[in-house]
């Protein structure tokens, strides 16, 4: 009886000590995966963004008020005409907020036309009453154009002999 | 001394008589000039110099430089085209002065240059006169005159004058 009670508290001994060992093994040896490889973390906010608190609703970004398209603004100064020189200045300014004037377009009225900032000069080959058109073209594609008419002198031709003269001499030969 | 100052300056022809170059008109004019002997030269319808040859260069000069300090009254500017075997000249005459011309004429003579070194403003034609009862002051008149003669064509040149009843050269012109 005494070895049976000695057998049975040596294997409840083994027993309590052998679960104990058990325990210690699965509950202090995590997955190695989970050491190796973190999770994908979002990166941390710079120092001049405003941290979220959890406390206060996140700040909404507001949406900008859509902005209105305005053609650009065009001022001619008056011609300066010189023989068949003609020049114009004038102010162009875009309409649209935060656009651009891109180009000033030049329709001299003579057949010939071109881009030239201001101020803008064309000579004619003759004199006449002309037609200028010009258009102010802003980065939006919007434009403004006006005219302006100039009157051109044109040089009179002098005839190659006008007042110069020439010696006509004539000479008389042969034989009697 | 005409190729020194040049066709702006001073215009030669040569009218012959009595030898292969002469023509029916050449001998007309000498005696509308009433020529007394060979050679003998006029400078704008006047100041005649009888006697050729090196000579005479001081004065055929002091002749030339006196008429060229002179003002013309007419301006001539004359056009010369070969078409189908006839010479035509397209000529304008304006009273440059300010005053009004009378009874002028228009001349044109066509001359070739046969390249021998006394040859070289031969008279081939003379077309009829163009009469200018009067061109007032400023006043511009057009001509429009042919030519039917048919030898060397091509090597013909065309010197127009305007000349008044008593002779004398107003101005003069080479046909370009």
């Amino acid at each position: 009886m005494k070895k049976l009670i000695l057998s049975l508290s040596i294997i409840i001994l083994l027993l309590v000590v052998g679960l104990s060992a058990c325990g210690k093994v699965i509950t202090s040896t995590p997955p190695p995966s989970e050491q190796v490889t973190p999770e994908p973390e979002t990166p941390a906010p710079t120092e001049s963004e405003t941290p979220p608190e959890t406390s206060t609703p996140p700040e909404t970004v507001p949406t900008p008020a859509r902005t209105q398209a305005v053609s650009p603004t065009l001022t001619l100064s008056e011609a300066l005409v010189d023989g068949l020189k003609v020049t114009i200045n004038g102010v162009t300014l875009p309409g649209t907020q935060g656009a651009t004037i891109v180009r000033i377009h030049w329709d001299w009225g003579d057949g010939l036309s071109g881009d030239q900032w201001f101020p803008a000069s064309h000579n004619y080959e003759t004199g006449g009453l002309y037609t200028v058109k010009i258009t102010s073209y802003q980065s939006d594609g919007l434009s403004a154009m006006e005219s302006i008419m100039v009157q051109v002198i044109g040089e009179v031709p002098t005839p190659p002999s006008a007042g110069v003269p020439v010696v006509l001499a004539e000479l008389f030969t042969g034989d009697w | 001394m005409a190729s020194e100052l040049g066709p702006g300056k001073l215009l030669v022809l040569q009218y012959h008589s009595g030898d292969k170059y002469a023509t029916p008109e050449t001998e007309a004019k000498v005696k509308e000039y009433n020529v007394k002997g060979f050679p003998t030269i006029f400078f704008n319808g006047g100041n005649s110099v009888v006697g050729g040859g090196s000579g005479n260069y001081a004065q055929y000069s002091t002749v030339v430089n006196s008429e060229l300090t002179k003002q013309s009254s007419v301006s001539i500017v004359g056009a010369m085209t070969l078409s189908g075997g006839t010479l035509s000249l397209n000529v304008t005459v304006t009273n440059i002065s300010g005053s009004a011309i009378t009874n002028v004429k228009l001349m044109a003579v066509l001359y070739s240059d046969y390249g021998t070194e006394e040859h070289h403003y031969v008279v081939r034609d003379i077309l009829p006169p163009s009469n200018i009862a009067s061109l007032s002051a400023g006043e511009t008149q057009k001509f429009s005159l042919s030519s039917d003669f048919r030898d060397s064509l091509s090597s013909l040149r065309a010197v127009l004058f305007v000349q008044s009843s008593s002779g004398q050269i107003l101005q003069s012109a080479i046909a370009q």
